[in-house]
């Protein structure tokens, strides 16, 4: 039986659809069945991120008017053959799905994957309501920034008052050189605004750039960013990782001898 | 039908409309007169009375009343004060009353407020956890945060310019007591020492101090 996780936000541009691409590839990594939906309808970009938007045939609209079946609509990742994506459309808006056809979608989902991630629009509205109406637990993501800070907030109180059983934070793009100088607000601070469980830190790296502009998420790699998304990864199936040091900076011999 | 005396029957009982020109004893005679004439009409009921017009003291009152009761078969239970100087007074009290009970209770809420929330209360509010920014509290009594003010606190939202705002780490967007409304500096000194202050208002504006024993025993519930 699978679990349906949603990656949400409130505010947009803090790294939801990035999070779900890597986190989902991390899972699928793990050897985990895993498929990613794109609830951004109109606006879709989970695909360009996966590299895989000129496999599109159909997409999630389709699959809820009932124009094709799931298996139609599902395109199997380049990488790793049990990772599977659900397309948005860009043709319509958000008010082309409603919350019960999420549901019983993910429902029929869950019998197939371990893991279905849901990644969530910006906003609270309607999309919103589509994205969380099938999930069994959620990640919220933010920048460590006053504003990006404010919507999590609005975002977790919505998200409570829709009683969802586990909602865990990933505080993203943080700068540990602007941590020290007090120019940004550290995890501890984001944490102790926020009160809920944090279940990763991940830096900002400019691979991430290079990554989406590929098309191939870059969990898992040697970059801290990579190493922290797999890091997530491992504590959602349950293992007990501690946070990675951020501010690890080469030591004297390595600097000298490690040089290319 | 001269208009110096009218008789008017409500829900409440008779209204005795007393002309204000004339002088008190023409119009006594006239009560006589008008209610012999109606005391068949009035019946026998047991009713009140309430007089408009002329002010009257007491004792013309009582004659009146008195000379009502024997001339016709009411009786005449009580009077009722329609006046406005008495209305004005009553609500005074209760409301009085009301601003006491309110500021001297409380409901204890226990939890984080996240941005967009909103806790009302018409007697005071006491908050175990914290307030975070984009939230807001609305009391008609005092406030009182156990936790991080960071949100937006309106005590006294009745008019109760006595109220107070208390709190253990007094960040807020803006506190407002009764009609008055004042905002957090532009400029955070960073960390302040966090120890328990109140905000009250005093001379018309918002003053926030560290809570000491003088500043409590001056508080007015």
């Amino acid at each position: 039986m699978g679990e349906v996780i949603v990656v949400t936000s409130g505010k947009g541009g803090v790294g939801k659809t990035t999070t779900t691409a890597n986190v989902g590839t991390g899972l699928a990594k793990l050897d985990k069945k895993v498929v990613l939906i794109d609830t951004d309808i109109g606006l879709r970009n989970l695909d360009v991120v996966m590299g895989l938007e000129n496999r599109i045939v159909y997409n999630l609209v389709d699959v809820i008017e009932g124009n094709c079946k799931i298996k139609q609509a599902l395109i199997k990742d380049k990488r790793y053959p049990t990772l599977y994506l659900l397309p948005s459309a860009q043709t319509r808006d958000k008010s082309a799905v409603k919350p019960e056809e999420m549901k019983q979608l993910c429902e029929q989902l869950k019998g197939e994957f371990d893991y279905i991630i849901i990644d969530c629009p910006a906003g609270i509205e309607q999309g919103f309501e589509n994205a969380v109406a099938g999930a069994d637990r959620a990640l919220v993501v933010t920048t460590p920034e006053v504003s990006a800070v404010r919507d999590a907030d609005r975002i977790i109180g919505l998200l409570e008052a829709h009683e969802m059983k586990k909602t865990d934070l990933i505080v993203n793009r943080i700068r540990m050189d602007m941590v020290k100088t007090g120019d940004m607000m550290s995890s501890d601070d984001v944490v102790e605004i926020l009160a809920i469980n944090l279940i990763g830190i991940v830096p900002d790296d400019e691979g991430i750039i290079v990554a989406t502009n590929n098309g191939e998420p870059l969990v898992g790699n040697d970059s801290k960013a990579g190493q922290a998304y797999m890091n997530i990864c491992k504590r959602i199936i349950g293992e007990e990782i501690p946070f990675l040091d951020l501010n690890a900076k080469k030591g004297l011999f390595k600097r000298i001898f490690g040089r290319k | 039908m001269n208009g110096s005396v009218m008789i008017k029957g409500s829900k409440n009982g008779i209204t005795l409309v007393l002309s204000e020109t004339e002088e008190y004893d023409v119009l006594k005679e006239k009560v006589e007169k008008k209610f012999s004439e109606s005391a068949k009409f009035l019946g026998n009921a047991k009713t009140a009375i309430s007089f408009e017009g002329k002010k009257l003291t007491g004792e013309q009152k009582e004659e009146l009343i008195k000379c009502i009761m024997d001339n016709t078969q009411l009786e005449i239970v009580c009077i009722l004060d329609n006046s406005e100087e008495g209305n004005a007074v009553f609500k005074q009290a209760v409301e009085k009353k009301i601003n006491e009970l309110t500021a001297a209770n409380a409901r204890i809420y226990k939890g984080n407020l996240r941005s967009g929330q909103a806790l009302e209360s018409d007697t005071g509010l006491i908050v175990l956890g914290d307030v975070n920014p984009g939230a807001s509290l609305v009391s008609k009594g005092n406030i009182v945060v156990l936790g991080s003010l960071r949100g937006t606190a309106w005590a006294g939202a009745g008019g109760n310019e006595n109220c107070f705002v208390i709190c253990s780490d007094m960040t807020p967007m803006q506190i407002r007591i009764a009609d008055i409304i004042a905002r957090s500096p532009d400029r955070q000194d960073s960390k302040t020492g966090k120890d328990i202050k109140i905000a009250y208002m005093e001379n018309g504006s918002i003053c926030i101090s560290p809570l000491s024993k003088d500043i409590i025993s001056n508080l007015v519930l």
